[in-house]
């Protein structure tokens, strides 16, 4: 069940009633498991609709009995109020593994992050050239003079690139629309023209 | 070249071996021992398994100290170090324990790869560091190094105790360069050519890429059909590990 769900079932079982409920009484009315009733529940008092009459005693607010009785309809949002406060790299993403690559390295060419990283992603040398592109740019990785003989025939050779500011376990995460590259390591932005 | 990774007969020892010791039956037991002769690729599948699974990856230093050993254990770990050995191996219980905890919760393993661990074979008061973090947070600690870093450690009688798994790579056997062949090479290879270039390198994995190199050199200059071992005849394939000497593709071999 969705959390929007559970509060809806929380908050017409306290309508039901009409008193509080514990949240026993609330896992049995609701069918829920307690932890579930309790978070529905902590969501319901952030948005002002239940509020605690003691520890683990929930009723509705006299704001929500005005609704119901007006007839206005009462939004259940389990969503987030506003902007999260860190941006996290998604876990087991590409560039994720890109970046523990390189931190292994720490000396290397897009084939050598590939050959460690990529797993079935259709655009994986694509996506690796634009992400060490815009690290180059940002200041994280250089590149190095000399490099890396090709293997085709008319080939210039292959960029080799140099990890020069490590900061941590996480990825920096490239912010196309703000020109920027956020690092959760530091917490620090740094703008820079992103390719 | 194409760059992707190639399994081969030690990968699926590797893996079979990490599958055995998460499965182990003693909670201590939590080493992973993986030794062979250079040049048969164990680093590089050691990066790998770290890079796929999150794993914390660490090279060993001839010169390491205990103190510079959990100080480089912790700045990987992005923790700032406290300046005594004891803080160290606190911090260290914890960051690590945290991070296990949370690759628990994804259902995913955490582990710590050490590297070129021949560099501090000499030391048990290293060796014995890394066994206690390995017994209090029984998480598999992978030792990867050369020169029969197992039968060394084995001496050792409180280490060899934990020690869950032994894998030894070996050379790649005919099917094995085959298989990197076919996954590395941007032209087709004749049999004859990769049973040559088997002989050549005496399945070492550097050696075997370096001889992949001069072929698909050699067959995108030729409008890329298959190489044969008649079409190379006469050219370098790889260069002689002993003796540094270019090993030259023959017809008749």
């Amino acid at each position: 069940m969705a959390s929007g769900d559970n509060m809806r079932a929380v908050f017409n079982a306290l309508n039901e009633v009409g008193r509080c409920l514990a949240i026993d009484e609330l896992a049995t009315a609701t069918g829920l498991e307690h932890r579930a009733v309790s978070a529905a529940a902590a969501k319901l008092v952030r948005d002002d609709l239940v509020e605690r009459v003691a520890r683990g005693c929930f009723q509705l607010t006299a704001a929500a009995r005005e609704a119901l009785a007006s007839g206005t309809e009462v939004v259940f949002r389990s969503g987030p109020r506003g902007p999260t406060p860190r941006t996290r790299p998604v876990a087991g993403s590409l560039r994720a593994r890109l970046w523990h690559a390189m931190r292994i390295r720490e000396k290397f060419t897009i084939g050598d992050l590939l050959g460690l990283a990529a797993q079935d992603e259709t655009q994986a040398p694509c996506n690796a050239g634009r992400y060490l592109s815009d690290l180059a740019r940002a200041g994280y990785v250089r590149v190095l003079a000399r490099r890396a003989p090709g293997h085709k025939p008319t080939s210039n050779g292959c960029l080799r690139y140099s990890l020069i500011r490590n900061t941590g376990p996480l990825a920096p995460i490239v912010r196309r629309k703000r020109a920027e590259i956020y690092d959760p390591n530091t917490r620090e932005v740094t703008p820079c023209r992103i390719g | 070249m194409r760059s992707v990774h190639v399994n081969t007969k030690n990968t699926t020892r590797f893996l079979s071996r990490m599958s055995e010791l998460l499965d182990r039956g003693a909670a201590e037991a939590c080493i992973l021992v993986l030794d062979g002769d250079p040049g048969l690729g164990k680093t590089t599948e050691a990066e790998w398994w770290a890079v796929q699974n999150n794993a914390l990856f660490v090279r060993a230093k001839t010169k390491w100290t205990e103190a510079w050993m959990l100080r480089e254990i912790l700045e990987t770990l992005n923790v700032t170090p406290q300046y005594s050995y004891e803080r160290m191996y606190k911090q260290a219980l914890e960051v690590l324990g945290a991070r296990a905890g949370m690759a628990e919760t994804e259902d995913a393993t955490f582990a710590v790869v050490v590297d070129e661990i021949d560099h501090i074979m000499r030391s048990d008061k290293m060796i014995n560091t890394l066994r206690d973090l390995s017994d209090m947070l029984e998480i598999p600690f992978v030792f990867v190094g050369v020169d029969r870093v197992g039968a060394t450690l084995a001496r050792n009688k409180a280490t060899a105790s934990r020690i869950g798994r032994y894998c030894e790579f070996k050379p790649a056997d005919l099917e094995d360069v085959r298989t990197h062949v076919n996954g590395l090479c941007e032209v087709p290879v004749e049999d004859d050519l990769v049973a040559f270039l088997h002989r050549a390198s005496r399945g070492y994995i550097r050696e075997i890429k370096e001889g992949i190199k001069s072929i698909e050199r050699y067959g995108l200059r030729n409008r890329g059909r298959a190489v044969s071992l008649k079409d190379m005849a006469g050219q370098v394939l790889l260069n002689d590990r002993k003796t540094g000497r270019p090993i030259v593709v023959r017809e008749e071999a």
